[in-house]
């Protein structure tokens, strides 16, 4: 344990001196009285010894939640009896204490264990280690301190909550697999699509009677089937807007993650690029084993300041499949970004921006020139939009007053205006 | 009478800086040395004023700074984020109580073996002796090493 002398020690030790050399210089005896017990302190405080302190950290579970509270325990022992010692466990970004005290005092006899229980609520997604338990304590006479951390970190992973979505983004191709998108093509399944007339190797039971009965000649229906389609999610995590507790890159992940469970809850494939100072990708893949590889990856993603220049050629080409749907979250604040979407949506790929709006976190001066810079740069980011839905990509807004569910209504409205254009 | 005037202004002079100093040392720890050393200082100036033979007021003085000393370090304890477990916020004021009566003890019997020494004779020259035993016994089992 590090040891600490308190601000009283000097100040006896200054006193005592002081006292005794005044006493010496006036030959005053009452100067040496007063300087007794202060002298007798310090020799008692700078002879103190560090008390055994053991601690010992337990949670309940490894894996929660956003919201969730999770018990943890905290136990001390000492081997001499301490008057006074502080316990506290350090809290990560993210967690925050629900019940209990935290730091607290306690007074423990030789030999004694003290459990102290505390709740801890998950406030933020976050992938973390806690169990980082301080002691400090003090020498009977209380002028020395001594202070220690005991490591019993262990990780921590609060996975993010996933909003309630009833509708999603339908991607324009599907795949072979089995799913739950309706696919465009023709074939055994559940939509009717239309009626044709018979031909040999029809099954008998896709013969339409009723048409048939009004023809006079066999006719059968036809049908779309349901198939799966692959997905990309591209989590932009160059830069992004943050106030102290909350940023754009916080909701982009919430959103994420919300489009992957959903998507994965269909039977697609979800895949995920991170494209930031660090690239971090996971290519597409189908069930929960899917689901918990993406969680974690979206845990891992920071903002991780870079000058390089990247673009779509760094993202390895498995991880983004011809024709699959590319689910873009993305504040729009970082030229390599915004440069790689726009090669993404060159290149042919399905694209879908999700723009996590920075507005909500910027705080704009009063000037005439900070409103008309302000002013300005929302000009530039309408353009950006515009641009982007030029080239046939529907770009949603994502803010404090829009939910996703409307955000991706729009997109779907956009995408059914641009494929009639198309036409 | 000028003279004296000046004295008491002295005193009252490092009474209030010791005071403020004191209640600077709450947020500034630092500065408790000075506070406690200005507060001294005003006693020093009364008893050159007053220049008893012998003053019994030390020992209430030396128990006035411990207390003074130990408010200000329980007075940074509250100030700080850590709470006391219930039941245990009343064992410091007791503590600080029985320092400041052990000050008081400790100066007394200082200023009671002083007052001995200025009667002279053999008594003198057995505390002496006594104190000598005494200073030596802490010097060894200052310089002893903790024990295993």
């Amino acid at each position: 344990m590090k040891r600490a002398g308190d601000a009283r020690l000097g100040a006896y030790a200054v006193l005592a001196a002081a006292a005794l050399v005044t006493a010496l210089a006036l030959r005053r005896t009452e100067l040496a009285a007063i300087a007794a017990p202060f002298a007798l302190l310090v020799a008692l405080g700078v002879r103190a010894q560090p008390p055994r302190l053991r601690a010992w950290f337990e949670l309940d579970r490894e894996r929660a939640l956003e919201g969730d509270v999770l018990d943890a325990t905290v136990t001390v022992r000492s081997d001499q009896a301490v008057d006074r010692v502080e316990v506290g466990l350090a809290l990560p970004d993210g967690v925050e204490l629900a019940e209990g005290r935290n730091p607290v005092a306690l007074r423990l006899s030789a030999g004694e264990e003290r459990e102290l229980p505390l709740r801890l609520r998950c406030v933020r997604w976050s992938s973390v280690e806690i169990g980082e338990v301080w002691l400090r304590t003090r020498d009977q006479i209380g002028l020395v301190r001594f202070e220690g951390r005991i490591d019993r970190r262990r990780p921590l992973k609060i996975y993010p909550t996933a909003e309630r979505l009833r509708i999603l983004v339908s991607p324009a191709h599907t795949q072979a697999a089995t799913g739950s998108e309706v696919a465009r093509l023709r074939a055994e399944g559940l939509e009717f699509a239309d009626t044709r007339p018979f031909v040999p190797g029809d099954r008998v039971r896709t013969i339409n009677w009723r048409a048939t009965a009004r023809r006079g000649s066999l006719v059968v229906n036809e049908r779309h089937p349901e198939r799966n389609a692959d997905v990309v999610v591209f989590l932009d995590s160059f830069a992004e807007a943050r106030t102290s507790d909350e940023g754009t890159l916080e909701q982009a992940v919430r959103t994420a993650a919300t489009v992957a469970s959903r998507y994965l809850e269909r039977r697609d494939r979800v895949g995920l690029v991170a494209f930031g100072g660090i690239l971090r990708w996971l290519e597409p893949g189908g069930g929960l084993v899917q689901q918990y590889r993406l969680v974690d990856a979206l845990l891992e993603t920071g903002v991780e300041f870079s000058y390089a220049w990247k673009d779509v050629d760094v993202i390895p080409a498995r991880t983004l499949p011809p024709r699959a749907l590319v689910v873009a979250v993305t504040p729009l604040l970082d030229e390599r970004s915004i440069g790689a979407l726009l090669d993404l949506r060159g290149r042919g790929h399905d694209l879908v921006v999700l723009e996590i709006s920075p507005e909500p976190f910027l705080e704009p001066g009063r000037d005439r020139s900070d409103l008309a810079a302000l002013r300005l740069w929302r000009l530039q980011r309408a353009e950006l939009r515009a641009r982007f839905e030029r080239l046939g990509a529907a770009v949603a807004t994502l803010d404090d007053e829009i939910t996703m569910e409307e955000a991706l209504e729009g997109v779907r409205a956009y995408r059914r205006h641009a494929r009639l254009v198309q036409r | 009478m000028a003279a004296s005037s000046d004295a008491v202004g002295a005193v009252i002079g490092l009474g209030l800086v010791g005071a403020a100093l004191t209640g600077a040392a709450v947020v500034v720890p630092v500065v408790l040395g000075p506070a406690l050393a200005a507060l001294g200082g005003a006693y020093v100036a009364l008893l050159l004023i007053d220049e008893p033979p012998l003053d019994t007021r030390a020992a209430g003085v030396a128990m006035a700074l411990v207390v003074v000393g130990e408010l200000v370090g329980w007075a940074r304890e509250l100030a700080g984020a850590t709470r006391d477990e219930p039941g245990n916020a009343w064992r410091r004021p007791v503590w600080i109580a029985g320092m400041g009566m052990g000050a008081l003890g400790l100066a007394w019997g200082v200023l009671a073996v002083a007052d001995l020494a200025r009667l002279q004779g053999l008594a003198i020259e057995a505390v002496g002796a006594m104190a000598a035993l005494a200073a030596l016994l802490v010097v060894r089992r200052g310089t002893a090493g903790p024990e295993a």
